[in-house]
């Protein structure tokens, strides 16, 4: 009976704007912390709803609103104790608050903002005027303010997993619901979880024909890639998956196996000729359907050994590219990956890593990277991100670990390191991303926008800052910056070093190309 | 100057240093050795005066009376001194290899009275409020020291036989020396006390004292006018045609001449524009920037003007409320879509440098880069006050340290740190160590660093291998700077030192 993550959205239409209001609700935000449920409230000024919203969007997902005041919502006492009769939460309050229920009560546009699995609308674009977009459906206004528990795992709405078998959906919805809630904060936990997940479906599923489970798996990765649009990690490792069931069924049939493009005239090569093709591969498939499903489910516990040992394959590179008391710079305190391979790096060389604090969203992290950094004996200094041009003369190289490889050579990181990667330009300093293969990315980034996440803006402004909110009419916080291929000088993967501009061969020796685009053509 | 009051100054450190001798009995130098043979001597000096029929406290009292006779002869090494001594050194500093050679962080001064009767109260109370943070900017910063020096020569008197344009010079040296414990001068400081040195040794001896002090006086003050105030006018008004109606504006941290300008564009030219404001951990001078934009009303007549039947005295609407849009980033987001439809980007200055490199807040460099590789116009606004013939090629080998907490301290806080004072400081010390003392080693490190996040480094000085840099400026090299905009016009920062020949000969 759990309320984590819930978070409560002040509407920006409401009349409670004053500066007061904020204040209490700062109060009214520790007590619900404190005594209540673990859930956040945030008041949305005017200024701010664009980028709180898209912060919703990208943490909560769905805002619905209930504007009838007067019903009770479940406390933890109403919880415990049924026998009592739900009373306001208002009533609840201390003192503190008590004068935020006179304003409240009557018109009180609280929004309540759901984990995004319990309900699911299409994510964008999100409209402006939230009351507007009230899913009456599930939650009219005669329903109590709703925050009754939901099932566990939640529901994920029928619209989006419709389209898998019911067995397959059950597999499937608890992954969805954590990535959705970002559960799954870790890139590498993603990624095995996610190919536990594809062993599981592989297992569960009936299928005769090979292609069937190809189509399956599609279905899946489409279910997972709207499941968090900007995250590429699901998506590589269902491509990767795909390409190894095409592979196999390509070895089972080695008389069907002509190389992509080789040479001009199968490019002039009739369709028909090909559906023929694949009709008499589709017999012959299913006979090996039995064997096929151990060989692929060993193929994916392979790619998981892959991604749980990305460190122990990074450390032969170490020694190449690190001198004896050089001053390496990292700007991505988060990557777990950078911190295994300086750790590695340290046991052959000695050298001194300035660590770049990464201010609104990863400061508490740089803390803790720095801090194991030195434990591991390792020189660690931490700096502020505006001494990055400061101190640039003096680094030899710049670290950073990179979300997603595209297959163009450019990557996303965290918030701040296009600054960095320009300061490197502009001194000459290479720069080095270390990433593992399962980062790949065999997509191209196309529009910048659609890569960056916008986080909470309340990082950047605190919303109990009232009277800096009130004049500001933009504040934003993107978590990420997509970085340019000529800004990257070497991508360190586990399987070697390679330039920017070679790494769509990477992709094209661990993606099949005809998996790129997961929707039916 | 009464016997109590010149008695504490010499007791403390006298204290001091034998309690640093009884702490470390381990290491005994030639020294030590000699200062424990006159300790020798002194005892038995004191049981041959008992044995006189003199008790032990006429003998302090006669010691003191000595001491006081010394006092008076207070030559200029011995005020050096007795400064020196007064100034608090952080023992346990720790400054990352690269930034060794550097002036340590603001070495803050101790308890006052030790030298109250060289230094004025009002340089005490300045140097607190710079080493505080309270005034922070070298235009700030300037304008109160020559406000407080203005109050020192006015409560100056000049010994005998001597003369004030010989002996003001060295008064004020002392408040100098005393004021750089709390933060290294600025630049502009620097020229400014150049200056009034200067000027004090052009008084004749003819001239009586209360006639040179008053010429002192208003001559500092019309220096404050005409190399601040009236200087900022014009550099105003020689760059608010970049301002344009609708335009996007970018600005660093908090500057005094911008806030002028941005204000200037807005309430007398009435011109409406975007500005965007980047900001950085942990000083969030942008905030400073924001709050005296909001405070900054439409002007009265105006409003007036617009409404003359009712004459309600409404609160002027602030400017940011239509006339000024204000988007708030912070300096790691600049990456992003913040400088697609940037203008012109304006910065402040600390200091031109004779090669023509800006010595500002750290992170003005960055922005300065980010701007110049758009194809951003950069602009600096700089008294000519601000421009010193030094030269200086990196950040690294001349800057100056910031407090390192200050980046560890309340990570999620959003605001500028707070300073405690340091009496305050050690206070709490005191008497948090018995209960430190009396609270059992139980509680892991690791069982701690899950519990609060954000104590994670509480305890870095205790790591040997981790180091903090919070560095208080940086350089950005004159190729990203287009303009810099002074009272004495518009010039490229290639003809910096074109300006300080013309100013020197002036």
């Amino acid at each position: 009976m759990k309320f984590h993550g819930y978070s409560v959205v002040l509407g920006p239409d409401h009349p409670l704007e004053s500066r007061n209001m904020v204040v209490s609700f700062a109060h009214f935000q520790d007590f619900i912390t404190k005594e209540l449920l673990n859930f956040q409230f945030h008041l949305i000024p005017k200024n701010h709803s664009g980028s709180v919203l898209s912060g919703a969007t990208h943490r909560q997902k769905h805002i619905i609103t209930s504007t009838t005041p007067t019903h009770p919502l479940p406390t933890k006492r109403a919880q415990t104790n049924s026998n009592k009769p739900n009373q306001n939460l208002f009533h609840n309050f201390s003192p503190k608050i008590s004068s935020l229920k006179a304003p409240l009560r009557p018109h009180l546009p609280l929004l309540i903002s759901y984990p995004p699995s319990t309900y699911t609308l299409s994510p964008s674009p999100f409209p402006h005027r939230i009351t507007s977009h009230l899913p009456q459906t599930h939650l009219g206004p005669t329903q109590p303010f709703c925050l009754y528990k939901p099932p566990i795992p939640p529901r994920i709405s029928t619209e989006m997993t419709q389209s898998l078998p019911p067995d397959i959906r059950t597999i499937v919805e608890p992954v969805v619901a954590q990535l959705k809630r970002r559960q799954l904060s870790e890139d590498k936990k993603t990624a095995v979880e996610v190919s536990q997940l594809l062993m599981r479906v592989i297992s569960a599923a009936r299928w005769a024909d090979p292609l069937d489970l190809i189509d399956l798996i599609r279905q899946v990765g489409i279910v997972l890639e709207k499941a968090t649009p900007k995250d590429f990690i699901p998506g590589n490792i269902v491509r990767r998956v795909l390409a190894l069931i095409r592979e196999e069924i390509d070895s089972e049939n080695p008389t069907d196996n002509t190389p992509m493009i080789s040479s001009m005239f199968s490019l002039l090569s009739t369709t028909s000729h090909l559906t023929q093709l694949s009709n008499q591969l589709r017999k012959q498939l299913k006979k090996q359907a039995s064997d096929m499903r151990s060989i692929i489910i060993q193929g994916i516990k392979d790619l998981i050994d892959e991604i749980c040992n990305v460190k122990e394959e990074l450390e032969s590179m170490s020694a190449d590219l690190i001198h004896d008391n050089e001053i390496l710079l990292t700007a991505t305190p988060q990557s777990d990956t950078v911190l295994q391979f300086l750790i590695r790096a340290r046991a052959k060389r000695r050298f001194t890593v300035l660590v770049m604090e990464c201010y609104p969203n990863e400061a508490v992290t740089a803390q803790k990277f720095v801090k194991e950094l030195a434990k591991h004996k390792i020189e660690a200094v931490l700096i502020p991100d505006s001494t990055v041009f400061a101190v640039m003369s003096r680094v030899g190289k710049v670290i950073l670990g990179a979300n997603t490889v595209f297959a163009n050579g450019g990557c996303t990181t965290s918030a701040g390191v296009a600054n960095v990667v320009e300061c490197a330009k502009e001194h000459k300093t290479p720069v080095f991303a270390v990433a593992g293969l399962y980062k790949l990315s065999p997509l191209y980034p196309f529009n910048r926008e659609d890569l960056i996440e916008v986080g909470n803006s309340g990082k950047v402004l605190s919303y109990s800052d009232s009277e800096l909110i009130e004049n500001v009419d933009v504040v934003t916080n993107p978590l990420g910056d997509y970085i340019a291929p000529e800004h990257i000088d070497i991508y360190i993967t586990n399987v070697g070093g390679f330039a920017p501009s070679f790494i769509y061969r990477i992709v094209l020796d661990n993606y099949k190309p005809e998996d790129n685009s997961l929707e039916k053509r | 100057m009464s016997e109590t009051k010149t008695e504490a100054p010499k007791a403390e450190p006298a204290e001091k240093t034998a309690a640093t001798e009884a702490s470390t009995p381990a290491q005994l130098s030639n020294k030590e050795l000699k200062e424990l043979k006159k300790k020798e001597k002194a005892a038995k000096r004191a049981a041959q005066k008992e044995a006189a029929g003199i008790t032990p406290e006429q003998q302090q009292q006669i010691a003191q009376q000595k001491i006081d006779k010394k006092k008076q002869l207070a030559t200029n090494t011995n005020l050096k001194k007795q400064l020196s001594q007064a100034v608090y050194k952080d023992e346990d500093k720790k400054i990352p290899a690269l930034f060794s050679h550097l002036e340590t962080r603001e070495q803050r001064n101790a308890s006052s009275p030790t030298v109250s009767h060289i230094v004025h109260p009002e340089i005490l109370k300045l140097s607190l409020q710079f080493s505080s943070h309270k005034i922070l900017g070298s235009t700030a910063r300037l304008r109160s020291v020559l406000q407080v020096f203005k109050s020192v020569i006015r409560d100056y008197k000049t010994p005998q036989n001597t003369t004030l344009s010989r002996h003001l010079t060295g008064h004020l040296s002392h408040q100098i020396e005393y004021l750089k414990s709390s933060r290294p001068l600025s630049i502009s400081m620097g020229n400014a006390i150049r200056w009034l040195k200067q000027e004090i040794s052009h008084i004749s001896i003819d001239t009586s004292d209360e006639e040179a002090k008053k010429g002192l006086i208003s001559s500092i003050d019309d220096f404050i006018r005409e190399k601040i105030d009236l200087s900022d006018q014009l550099i105003i008004e020689n760059s608010a045609h970049h301002i344009t109606e609708g335009c996007t504006v970018l600005t660093f941290g908090h500057s005094e001449v911008l806030l002028k300008l941005f204000q200037y564009c807005v309430v007398e030219q009435k011109k409406s524009f975007n500005l965007v404001v980047v900001d950085s951990h942990p000083l969030f001078e942008g905030k400073k920037l924001l709050n005296s934009l909001f405070s900054t009303k439409i002007t009265a007549e105006e409003s007036e003007s617009a409404s003359i039947s009712s004459r309600v005295s409404l609160p002027a609407p602030s400017i940011t409320c239509d006339m000024l849009k204000i988007s708030y980033v912070l300096i790691n987001l600049l990456s992003s879509t913040v400088l697609e439809d940037v203008d012109v980007a304006f910065l402040g200055a600390h200091a031109m440098l004779s090669n023509g490199h800006l010595y500002s807040r750290v992170g003005t460099a960055m922005v300065a880069m980010m701007c110049h590789r758009r194809n951003i116009p950069v602009l600096t606004c700089c008294e000519s006050i601000k421009f010193s013939d030094r030269v200086q090629l990196d950040s690294v080998t001349a800057n100056e340290l910031a407090d390192p907490e200050d980046l560890i301290n309340d990570v999620n806080s959003k605001k500028p740190p707070q300073r405690k004072l340091l009496a305050l400081e050690q206070f709490m010390k005191q008497r948090e160590d018995p209960a430190k003392k009396e609270a059992p080693k139980k509680s892991s490190d690791t069982k701690e660093e899950v519990s609060k996040d954000t104590d994670i480094l509480k305890d870095w000085k205790s790591i040997p291998l981790l180091n903090i840099l919070n560095i208080m400026y940086d350089l950005t090299p004159p190729m990203y700077i287009n303009k810099v905009v002074t009272e004495l016009g518009s010039l490229p920062p290639s003809s910096v030192p074109v300006i300080l020949r013309e100013y020197k000969s002036s």
